[in-house]
């Protein structure tokens, strides 16, 4: 699903990125996690082509996403760090919006079946640029799977969720991944892996420390927090 | 208090050299000084066809233009930089958390308006402009012109404040009420006398000065500011207005196009914006009326020059400011986790531009008809459409989709006026020479063509 070979990427002296070689394979739900500021938002970046790598190749579903990262945008649901829905459509004709784009047909079920989920129909006719914090996560990962994709990315998936959401949420991305579907995460919060994920990676100051299941003999039982500071030390 | 003030000003700095890159920022300036200075230089060659005089009422006029400018964005381009950085980051919001008023914000955010289009227009403007007249042998007072264009650049600035609070107030049918009273006052008296813009305050001040003109200019000033301190109105967006869901009904309408869902993007985008449609009314429709009963009172300085030849191109440039309506409510980010490429983004808005031509277009024919000129149509048509393509496909090239900001930046701004400048006085030019010749711009498109797909790539 996702081939990660030697990937670096600097801004000027800062290696945000430093040599990851990272393989996902299909069904499983990933989680990269990391302190803030170790590299994850990056590492997003460059698994769907919006920014170049310094060094090193990405490959998404078979495709290159240095030579093609339209197909990579067009074949995997995509949730950015920062959501910055345009301002003045409702979240329902954002909705709307993307599924043109995605050129999709008879969407508004689905996107109805979102706002029923998460709980925000009573949002549904208020412009983006009015919706708090949490709304538009919501309407966010309702644009990411809106055309069922094979993979999704999602940069922070429970950011300004309040827990009611969060378990929703989670529930979601597990049921999606026992339906066949692949996620991959990356969180800053560590005990989300060990709720929900199959297995991790874990980065700091760009480098990729440890990459497994999470049945891993290494980890065991003590809480991840433990482990991580250990292989940190 | 004036530590808040100093953190304006470092603000307005940052966020401008953050966009346009300290050095091209910071050379901003030279640009303008270099551009008023060829304006005075250029005199060596007018001087038989407008008087010294005209050329200092015309130059009052550009800073009183640029004072409602400067003031213009801060009444529409406040949502701009909302959107853009997010209201908590701009300091102008920060009375909601910190213990200060916003009336002293807003008298300090105006004053830090005020002295940093100083430095950074009105200076250097002058000392161009006065530097350029003195190689040609002309004099003038550097400190009076100095301190009459800054009354004109701060007159602008101060009506375009009370405008903006008395839209803020009363709402917008007021406000267009009351521009309409001058524009209708302008046509019923058509016939006009020249006379009455000469009566400028801030050029009389420098051609006859006196007390009385000077405390006029003051009051001019001072009156309209302290009128919109005192009736401030700060809305915060708070309110959850809900909307009917229009996006697949206007979008099905425009489905012939192939970037319908865009379009109606941009239209829903630009109506439920701060102004509304209005906009088209205020920042289109207006200025191309006042061109309209200016341009032969100017023109008849040089004499046996074609009125609807330059109207026409004046539209055309015009028209394409409505290219920076649309981009301005787009940044690349919101679209760069869909499948879409900038050149995709950018080919919807010049789909939504062409459409919005329609208003200048019946504007071009309209004159025309009004001119008697019906015979002319043909020319006229062609030079406006090919006019407006080679504007916007310089403005794509250069700017991309971040037309606003990027103009700030001498080289981008310099490169601008080169590669328009001399086309559109080559167009005037030409249709001197012969007016059969205007059918010549029709080569202006296959250009336009050409620099449109070299900015497809380059923006890529
Ligand atoms: N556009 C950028 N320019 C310069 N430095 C950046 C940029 N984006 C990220 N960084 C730096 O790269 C490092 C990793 O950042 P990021 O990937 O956002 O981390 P995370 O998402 O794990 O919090 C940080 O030190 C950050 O400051
Ligand atoms: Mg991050």
């Amino acid at each position: 699903m996702i081939t990660v070979k030697n990937l670096s990427k600097n801004f000027g002296d800062t290696k945000a990125v430093d040599a990851v070689d990272l393989e996902v394979k299909k069904g499983e739900l990933f989680g990269l996690l990391g302190p803030n500021g170790s590299g994850k938002t990056t590492m997003i970046k460059m698994l769907t082509g919006q920014i170049k790598p310094t060094e090193g190749e990405v490959s998404v579903l078979g495709v290159d996403v240095l030579a093609n990262p339209l197909r990579v945008k067009e074949l995997t649901g995509i949730i950015p760090e920062q959501e910055t829905p345009p301002s003045f459509l409702t979240a329902e004709e954002y909705l709307h919006f993307v599924a043109k784009i995605r050129k999709l047909e008879a969407f508004e079920d689905k996107c109805e079946w979102w706002f029923t989920y998460l709980d925000f129909a009573g949002q549904k006719d208020i412009l983006c640029k009015d919706l708090s914090r949490g709304t538009r996560q919501k309407l966010m990962l309702a644009q990411a799977f809106l055309h069922e994709p094979e993979l999704v990315i999602i940069d922070e998936p429970l950011i300004n969720l309040d827990p009611l959401m969060q378990r929703k949420v989670k529930d979601y991305l597990r049921d999606y991944v026992s339906k066949g579907g692949t996620v991959f995460i990356s969180t800053h919060i560590l005990e989300i892996a060990r709720e929900i994920c199959s297995s991790m990676g874990i980065i700091y100051k760009g480098k990729l420390v440890f990459s497994g299941n999470m049945d891993d003999p290494a980890i065991g039982d003590r809480p991840l927090e433990d482990f991580f500071l250990e292989l940190v030390n | 208090m004036f530590e808040l003030f100093r953190s304006m000003m470092k603000e307005e700095w940052r966020m401008h050299s953050a966009f346009f890159g300290d050095r091209g920022f910071a050379l901003f300036p030279a640009v303008i000084a270099a551009a008023s200075m060829l304006l005075s230089l250029s005199m060596i060659i007018f001087w038989r066809i407008i008087s010294q005089t005209d050329v200092l009422l015309g130059i009052h006029y550009l800073l009183l233009f640029m004072g409602s400018m400067v003031g213009g964005f801060g009444l529409l381009g406040r949502e701009v930089m909302n959107r853009r950085f997010g209201q908590a980051s701009l300091l102008a919001y920060s009375s909601r958390t910190l213990p200060i008023s916003e009336r002293t914000i807003f008298a300090n955010f105006i004053v830090k308006d005020v002295i940093y289009y100083f430095f950074l227009y009105v200076l250097p403007f002058t000392v161009g402009f006065v530097a350029g007249a003195i190689i040609i042998d002309m004099h003038y007072s550097f400190f009076l012109l100095l301190l009459t264009l800054f009354f004109s650049f701060c007159i602008g600035l101060s009506f375009v404040f009370l405008l903006s609070t008395i839209y803020a107030n009363l709402g917008k049918k007021a406000l267009f009420l009351l521009l309409l009273i001058p524009v209708l006052f302008l046509i019923f008296f058509q016939g006009l006398e020249f006379d009455v813009f000469y009566r400028l305050p801030s050029f009389v001040l420098y051609t006859e000065p006196s007390l009385k003109v000077l405390i006029t200019c003051i009051v001019l000033v001072l009156v309209p500011s302290i009128i919109s301190l005192i009736f401030l109105k700060v809305d915060y967006p708070q309110s959850q207005k809900h909307y009917r869901n229009r996006f697949s009904e206007i979008s099905d309408k425009l489905d012939f196009y192939g970037y319908s869902h865009f379009m109606t993007k941009d239209y829903l985008d630009f109506s439920r914006s701060e102004g509304g449609a209005g906009k088209i009314v205020f920042s289109f429709l207006v200025p191309v009326l006042l061109v309209w009963l200016f341009l032969p009172q100017l023109l008849k300085a040089v004499p046996g020059l074609d009125t609807l030849v330059v109207f026409t191109v004046v539209v055309g440039m015009m028209a394409s400011s409505m290219y920076n309506w649309l981009v301005e409510f787009d940044m690349f980010s919101s679209y760069s986790f869909l499948p879409l490429t900038v050149a995709d983004v950018l080919r919807s808005k010049l789909n939504s531009y062409s459409l919005l031509n329609v208003f200048p277009f019946l504007v071009v024919v309209a004159a025309t008809i009004y001119a008697g000129r019906l015979i002319d149509i043909v020319h006229i048509i062609l030079l406006f459409v090919a006019v407006s393509m080679y504007v916007v496909s310089v403005t794509v090239y250069l700017t991309g989709l971040n037309t606003t900001f990027s103009l700030y930046n001498a080289g981008t701004f310099a490169s601008y006026v080169l590669a328009i400048g001399p086309v559109v006085m080559g167009m005037i030019f030409l249709a001197q020479l012969h007016f059969h010749l205007v059918l010549l711009s029709v080569l202006l498109i296959p250009v336009s063509l050409f620099v449109l797909k070299r900015s497809f790539v380059k923006w890529d």
